[in-house]
C-alpha cells in the first residue's frame, strides 16, 4: 500500500508539469498579444505609442525569450509565487485565496445535493425495479445526464423568475459572515452544477444495488428474516457503494469545470468566472495559475478516491 | 465498527437530505421579498446636509435632506442606493482620462466643464457643469469659460482655472493613453488653454470648430485636480478617485461590484438626491433580464446591454408596468468593415457591389427590432442626413414592391461584380467576434451573400481578443463589427468611422479620396448650419455613388438605457457617453 501510494505521489510531479508545458504552449499559441490588449482596452480603442508597447511588454516580461518566461513561471511557483495578473495588475495568489474557497463551496455543496438526492432516487428506482417509481426516477437521471450544465443553469433562472419573480441576491455574501445569505446565493447554482452528477449517480447506484440484490448473500439475508431497510442499508448499500465512489472521484474534475460556466451565469465570484474573465483578457499569469490549481485539485482528489477503495474494500489491495 | 461508523453515515445523510430540501425551499421562499434582495452589500450611508452654496447658484429644486429616512422635497427624494447593471467588469485603470468604458464607473466622481443637461428632453441640450457660463468670442475660435467660485475638489480645495488648463492639456496627451478623448486634437492643442484669473480659463480652438463644444460637454471630458495629478499618488487606482463630482468611491470587489457613495460636501447644494450607486456585473444575458424583472437591478450603469434592439424591445414589452426602455438613435452603428488591402476588396466596384447586395431591412426587422434607422453613410433623420424615407428610396437602401430585395440593386451588384472579375461561387470568410450579436449578424450576412450573389460564404466566429489582433494585422477578408460614437454630431461620427485614424477604419486600410478628407475639413470648420449641412450632403452623395468605403453600415443602432419606475427625474441623453454622473435622478418610491 505505501508503495502504490509513493508511486502515486511520484507521478503528481510529472503530470503537473505536462499540465504547465501544455497550458503555457496553448495560451501562446493562440494569437492576441496581452499587452495590446491591455493597452486597446475591452473596447479596443486604445490609442498607445510603440514605446507604451515595448515599456508594457518589458513590464509584463512577455518580451523575454519563452523559454526563460517558463522557468520563471515554473520557479515562482515553486517558491508559492504565482506571480502577479497581467491584466488587473494584482498579486494572482490573492485573488486565488479569495475565489478558490467559493468555487470550493459551490462544488462541495453540488456534490453534496446530488448524493443527497441521487441516492435515495437511484435506491428506490433499484429497489421498486419496473414501477411507476423507477420509471419516474430514470427519466430524472436520463434528462440529467441529457442536458449540458449551462443549460439547467439558465432553465434554473428562468423558473425563478417566472415562478418566483425572484433570483439569488446580488453581491457575494461570505459563507462565515452572512450564512442564509450565501446559502441564497450558493444553492440554486449547486443545483444546476450538481444535476448531471445526481443523474449519472442515481443511475449508477441503481445498476450497482440491483447487482448487488442477486448476490447470494442478500438472499441469506433475507433468508434469515432481517427487515428489507437493514439489508438494503447495511448490506446491499455497502456494497453497492463502490462503484459509486468511483464514478463521483472522476466526476469532481467536471464539477470543477462546470463552476466555470455556472458561477457566469449565477454571478459566483469565484475561480470559474475568473478563469473566463482571463481567457477574453489573455491574462496568461492568472490563466496558468488557475489552471494548476484545478489540475493539482484533481489530481489529488483522484488519488484521495483510489486510497478510499482500500477503506471500503478490504479485498482490494495496491501491491 | 465499521459497520456502526457506516450505520451513522446513513442516518447522518437521511437527515442532511431532509435539511438541504428544507433549506432550499426556504431560500426559494425567501424570494417573496425581492425588495430585501435588492439591498445592496453594504451599508448605506446617512443623508448628510447639502453644503451651503456661496455664490449665486440658482435655488435648488429640493429640499435638503435630513439625517436617517428619506425625504420627500418638492421635486425630489433624498436617499437610497442604486443598484445598476453593466454586463463586464472593467480593467482596474480608473484614471478619468483613460479608458472610455471606464466613463459611467468614474463620471460621478468628476465634473466636465460642461455637461448635457440631465433634467431637459431635449438631449442636446448643454449647460454648466463647472463652468458657470461661457461665451465664444468674435474671432471664432477662443472660448472663455467661467467656474463656479464654489466648486471644491473632494478633498476641499478650490476648482481653479489652473486645473482646467491642466486638464485640458492631459486630455490631448498624446504619450498616454486617451482613447476617447483625443478625438478633439483637430481642434485643440497642448498649450491653446490658458489662465485669465482664479475662476476663468480661456480655450482656444485651431479652427473654428462647430462640434468642439458638443464634444467637451461629454462625460469623457473630466476634469481634474492639478496637485492631485500631478501627486504621487497613483490616480489609476480606484480608491484614489479624487474628482469635484457628487459621489466617492468606496467599495470594489473585483468581478462582483463597484459602489460609488453620496459626496457629503457637494459643491452643488442640494444634490446629488440618492446615497449613492453599486454596479453589479452580470454578463449572463437571462441573468441580465432577470435581474432587471426582478428589481434586483433598477438601472444600467449607461445606456450599452449585452442585450440585442430585440430583447430590449421584448423585455421592455413584458415589463411594461415597472420598467422604461430608453432607445437611443444614432449613436452606435451595426455593418461589416471590410479589408480594402486584399483583392478583392480593394477594388471600388466591389465594395460598391455588396453595398447594392445587402438588404439592410432583413438586419433592421431581425436585428433591430424593425425600427433602427437604416444605414446611410450619415444617420438618417438628424439634421445632417436624409430623412429615413429619402434614404428608402436610394439605390442598396430600398426594397422591391414585395418587401424583397431590390431587384435592380441586385442586378447592378452582379454587373460590377462581373466587371471587377469576381464570379459566383466566390469564397469568402466572415470574421465575427463573439461579442455583442457580431456572429449573428454575420451568420445573416453570409445568407445573405449566398442568396443575392451566389458567393461561397463562412462565418468565422473568433474571440475578442484574437480578432483585434487579426484586425491589427488586416488577416481577415470582411469582419462583422459595430461601434459607438461619442455624441451625435458630424464629426465625432464620420472622424470615428471614416476618416484615417477612426477606431475601425484604421484596420480596414482604405485611404481616403482627397476630395473626401476636403469635404470633411470644410464642414468641420463651417459654423452656418445650413451650410454645413450641404457639405455633409455632399460626402454622403460621394460615398453612395463613387465610394462606399469600407464599412458598410447595415443600420444606426440604438443604444438601450433601461429605467425602472423608481428612477425619478431620468432623462434621455443625446449619447452613451453623457449624462453618467446620476446626480438629480431620485428614487420614488425609496430604492
Amino acid at each position: 500500500m505505501n508503495t502504490y501510494v509513493i508511486k502515486r505521489f511520484m507521478l503528481f510531479v510529472p503530470t503537473l508539469l505536462l499540465v504547465t508545458l501544455m497550458v503555457f504552449a496553448l495560451m501562446r499559441l493562440v494569437p492576441g498579444d496581452p499587452a495590446e490588449l491591455l493597452l486597446m482596452g475591452f473596447e479596443g480603442d486604445g490609442q498607445y505609442s510603440a514605446q507604451q508597447l515595448a515599456d508594457l511588454r518589458a513590464k509584463l516580461g512577455t518580451d523575454r525569450p519563452l523559454a526563460i518566461q517558463y522557468l520563471d513561471w515554473i520557479w515562482g511557483m515553486l517558491r508559492g509565487d504565482f506571480g502577479v495578473s497581467m491584466y488587473f495588475d494584482t498579486p494572482i495568489a490573492e485573488d486565488l485565496g479569495a475565489k478558490l474557497p467559493i468555487t470550493l463551496e459551490l462544488a462541495a455543496l453540488a456534490l453534496l445535493l446530488a448524493f443527497v438526492v441521487a441516492m435515495p432516487l437511484g435506491v428506490v428506482s433499484a429497489v421498486r425495479q419496473d414501477t411507476i417509481a423507477d420509471y419516474a426516477s430514470r427519466i430524472i437521471a436520463i434528462a440529467g445526464v441529457a442536458m449540458p450544465t449551462f443549460w439547467i443553469g439558465i432553465l434554473v433562472v428562468y423558473f425563478l423568475v417566472t415562478w418566483f419573480d425572484w433570483l439569488p441576491p446580488l453581491g457575494y455574501a461570505d459563507l462565515w459572515e452572512d450564512p442564509w445569505r450565501n446559502l441564497q446565493q450558493m444553492v440554486f447554482p449547486a443545483i444546476a452544477l450538481g444535476f448531471y452528477n445526481m443523474a449519472l449517480i442515481a443511475r449508477v447506484t441503481r445498476s450497482s444495488m440491483l447487482e448487488v440484490f442477486r448476490e447470494d448473500y442478500i438472499r441469506t439475508a433475507r433468508s434469515k428474516g432481517l427487515r428489507e431497510r437493514a439489508i438494503i442499508i447495511r448490506h446491499a448499500l455497502k456494497n453497492a457503494f463502490l462503484p459509486i465512489l468511483t464514478i463521483s472521484g472522476w466526476q469532481i474534475g467536471r464539477l470543477i469545470a462546470g463552476t466555470v460556466v455556472i458561477e457566469t451565469i449565477f454571478l459566483v465570484p469565484g475561480m470559474g468566472r475568473l478563469l473566463v474573465d482571463s481567457i477574453l483578457h489573455r491574462d496568461y499569469t492568472m490563466i496558468q495559475s488557475i489552471v494548476m490549481v484545478i489540475a493539482f485539485m484533481v489530481l489529488a482528489l483522484n488519488l484521495v478516491v483510489d486510497l478510499l477503495y482500500a477503506w471500503l474494500d478490504p479485498r482490494i489491495r495496491y501491491e | 465498527m465499521l459497520n456502526r461508523a457506516w450505520n451513522r453515515l446513513t442516518g447522518r445523510i437521511l437527515v442532511a437530505v431532509g435539511m438541504i430540501i428544507a433549506l432550499t425551499v426556504l431560500a426559494a421562499c425567501g424570494a417573496t421579498a425581492p425588495t430585501d434582495s435588492a439591498e445592496p452589500a453594504t451599508d448605506s450611508p446617512v443623508p448628510a446636509q447639502p453644503a451651503a452654496s456661496s455664490s449665486g447658484d440658482p435655488a435648488p429644486t429640493a429640499v435638503p435632506a435630513q439625517a436617517g429616512a428619506p425625504q420627500t422635497a418638492d421635486q425630489g427624494i433624498y436617499g437610497g442606493i442604486v443598484p445598476m447593471h453593466d454586463y463586464a467588469f472593467p480593467n482596474l485603470i480608473f484614471h478619468p482620462h483613460e479608458f472610455s468604458n471606464q466613463t459611467k464607473n468614474i463620471s460621478g466622481i468628476y465634473n466636465g466643464l460642461l455637461e448635457y443637461d440631465a433634467e431637459t428632453d431635449d438631449p442636446y441640450d448643454i449647460t454648466g457643469d463647472l463652468a458657470e457660463s461661457w461665451e465664444l468670442q468674435a474671432d471664432g475660435v477662443t472660448y472663455v469659460f467661467h467656474l463656479h467660485q464654489n466648486a471644491t475638489w473632494h478633498d476641499g480645495t478650490p476648482v481653479t482655472a489652473e486645473d482646467v488648463v491642466y486638464s485640458m492639456d492631459s486630455l490631448v496627451n498624446t504619450e498616454a493613453n486617451r482613447p476617447q478623448t483625443l478625438i478633439i486634437a483637430p481642434y485643440f492643442s497642448p498649450g491653446n488653454a490658458r489662465v485669465i484669473d482664479t475662476n476663468t480659463v480661456e480655450i482656444k480652438t485651431n479652427n473654428p470648430a462647430p462640434d468642439f463644444i458638443p464634444m467637451i460637454a461629454a462625460d469623457a471630458f473630466k476634469m481634474m485636480s492639478k496637485a492631485w495629478g500631478e501627486s504621487e499618488v497613483d490616480t489609476s487606482k480606484w480608491e484614489n478617485g479624487m474628482g469635484s463630482g457628487p459621489f466617492l468611491p468606496t467599495s470594489l470587489e473585483k468581478d462582483v461590484s463597484m459602489s460609488l457613495e453620496r459626496n457629503p460636501n457637494y459643491w452643488k447644494e442640494g444634490l446629488p438626491y440618492i446615497d449613492g450607486s453599486i454596479h453589479y456585473y452580470i454578463a449572463d444575458k437571462g441573468t441580465a433580464i432577470g435581474s432587471y424583472r426582478t428589481g434586483q437591478v433598477l438601472m444600467t450603469t449607461w445606456p450599452v446591454t449585452n442585450l440585442s434592439n430585440t430583447e430590449i424591445l421584448e423585455l421592455q414589452e413584458s415589463e411594461a408596468e415597472t420598467l422604461d426602455v430608453y432607445l437611443i438613435p444614432n449613436t452606435s452603428l451595426l455593418g461589416t468593415l471590410i479589408n480594402t488591402t486584399i483583392e478583392p476588396f480593394n477594388d471600388v466596384r466591389v465594395r460598391r457591389a455588396l453595398h447594392l447586395a445587402v438588404d439592410r431591412s432583413e438586419f433592421r426587422e431581425i436585428f433591430g427590432g424593425g425600427i433602427a434607422p437604416v444605414g446611410t453613410p450619415l444617420p438618417p433623420d438628424t439634421w445632417f442626413g436624409r430623412t429615413e424615407a429619402e434614404a428608402l428610396e436610394l439605390p442598396g437602401f430600398r426594397s422591391s414592391p414585395d418587401g424583397g430585395k431590390h431587384q435592380g440593386d441586385l442586378e447592378e451588384a452582379k454587373r460590377l461584380l462581373a466587371e471587377a472579375g469576381v464570379e459566383e461561387g466566390f469564397e469568402v470568410n466572415i470574421m465575427a467576434r463573439t461579442a455583442v450579436e457580431y456572429v449573428d449578424l454575420a451568420q445573416l450576412l453570409a445568407d445573405q451573400l449566398r442568396r443575392n450573389l451566389g458567393w461561397d460564404t463562412t462565418v468565422q466566429p473568433i474571440d475578442s481578443a484574437t480578432g483585434i489582433t487579426r484586425y491589427k494585422e488586416q488577416d481577415y477578408q470582411i469582419a462583422a463589427q459595430g461601434t459607438a460614437l461619442l455624441v451625435g454630431e458630424p464629426d465625432p461620427i464620420i472622424g470615428k468611422i471614416f476618416m484615417p485614424g477612426g477606431l475601425w477604419i484604421q484596420w480596414s486600410g482604405w485611404e481616403a479620396p482627397q476630395k473626401f478628407l476636403d469635404l470633411f475639413a470644410a464642414q468641420s470648420q463651417e459654423l452656418d448650419r445650413t451650410k454645413r449641412a450641404a457639405i455633409l450632403r455632399e460626402m454622403e452623395d460621394f460615398m453612395l455613388n463613387e465610394d462606399p468605403g469600407p464599412l458598410l453600415v447595415y443600420y444606426w443602432s440604438f443604444r438601450d438605457q433601461i429605467v425602472n419606475k423608481k428612477i425619478q427625474n431620468y432623462h434621455m441623453p443625446a449619447s452613451i457617453w453623457v449624462q453618467l454622473k446620476h446626480e438629480r435622478i431620485w428614487c420614488d418610491p425609496e430604492c
